[in-house]
């Protein structure tokens, strides 16, 4: 047997205990939901609006800002190779993110929301200065840059937190919330596939991330965040 | 009054991920990274299936209640976009290394239809539990 018939029967198999246990259990919740047996009440007090906006707004942020942190990180070698002194940026970038997430998480505050601000902010700005002016050092000094996979998640993830944070300064996320109807329900579906999709946006951007500095390292000229660069697996 | 069925399948589903994603770490003539072994395996794709596994365990064992039947309808979502995703692209724009075959897209489909459906199912009547 081949090592792709070996690939196809592993995952056929799983595919199988998948379909053939999802038809069981989806059958058997469509009678119990037919006899009016579902979950049971909720233990206790509903959540306040406050509360379940600060749990989903700490998920959130960590996930975006984990996801930035590991991004920077990813691509600081190239960077400290390429750009020298101002290289390290992006290691600092990633520590100061890193550290950040973890403040947040475990004590978040106005005076932290507004070190996010600033931070994620600047960073977002160096990048912009970075693809439309260029930077002083590196290969073509002053020459903006192409913008690529990770960074574009990156930066995508900062302006994310900005907005999140400036929601929260402005008192307008709880204010949003108290709009719907079901935002306990609302913010537990969201939140899943929300993080899920952080969290691929980030393995993807760091594969091309490393893949550019395997290139770089070969020493074939090849451009950081070029699309193809994807192709190389750790 | 009895639980919705969304913890058994969120583990059925999260053993399932964990096991086949597992399979692929371990070092053997069959499955490994060697250049000899017959089923090569693909550290990023593991990587999503044990994570996603995980979390479906989180779902299964760390929630309960309409906070589990929720959870689940998000996880089918999550399986919904990564479906959309691997069918667009079966490299998962070249994070995998061995582009997805049609189980693979059997196992994405039957993990979004059937939390969606348990989820649903699985939800309380009372839709003012939260003020």
């Amino acid at each position: 047997m081949t090592a792709h018939q070996w690939h196809d029967l592993i995952h056929l198999g799983a595919a199988l205990v998948l379909t053939a246990g999802g038809a069981v259990f989806v059958a058997s919740a469509w009678r119990r939901r037919a006899d009016g047996r579902g979950s049971p009440p909720p233990p206790g007090p509903a959540p306040s609006t406050e509360l379940v906006v600060a749990r989903t707004l700490a998920i959130l942020l960590v996930a975006l800002t984990f996801g930035a942190a590991v991004i920077h990180l990813a691509a600081a070698p190239e960077h400290l190779q390429e750009l020298g002194a101002l290289g390290v940026g992006f290691p600092l970038a990633a520590a100061l993110q890193a550290m950040w997430a973890g403040a947040w998480w475990l004590r978040p505050g106005d005076r932290l929301a507004w070190l996010g601000l600033l931070l994620n902010t600047a960073i977002a700005l160096a990048w912009t200065w970075s693809r439309v002016v260029g930077l002083p050092t590196g290969q073509t000094p002053w020459q903006p840059e192409a913008a690529g996979v990770p960074d574009l998640a990156s930066t995508i993830f900062e302006v994310a937190i900005v907005v999140l944070l400036v929601a929260r300064l402005a008192g307008q996320d709880v204010a949003i919330a108290r709009r719907a109807r079901n935002l306990a329900a609302i913010a537990t579906v969201t939140i899943v596939p929300a993080v899920g999709v952080v969290f691929l946006a980030t393995l993807l951007a760091v594969n091309v991330a490393a893949g550019a500095h395997g290139h770089a390292s070969a020493g074939d000229g090849q451009a950081y965040g070029g699309a193809d660069a994807g192709h190389a697996t750790p | 009054m009895q639980a919705s069925l969304a913890r058994p399948w969120m583990t059925l589903a999260g053993i399932v991920l964990v096991v086949v994603g597992v399979l692929g770490f371990i070092s053997n003539p069959i499955v490994g990274s060697s250049a000899n072994a017959i089923l090569p395996t693909d550290t990023l794709h593991n990587i999503v299936h044990i994570v996603t596994g995980a979390l479906a365990l989180y779902i299964a064992f760390a929630l309960s209640g309409d906070s589990q039947a929720n959870a689940t309808i998000g996880f089918g979502l999550l399986y919904v976009v990564i479906f959309i995703a691997v069918f667009a692209s079966p490299t998962l724009f070249g994070l995998f290394s061995i582009p997805a075959n049609g189980a693979l897209h059997v196992i994405h489909a039957a993990l979004a239809a059937v939390s969606l459906a348990i989820g649903y199912m699985g939800r309380g009547r009372d839709a003012s539990y939260t003020r």
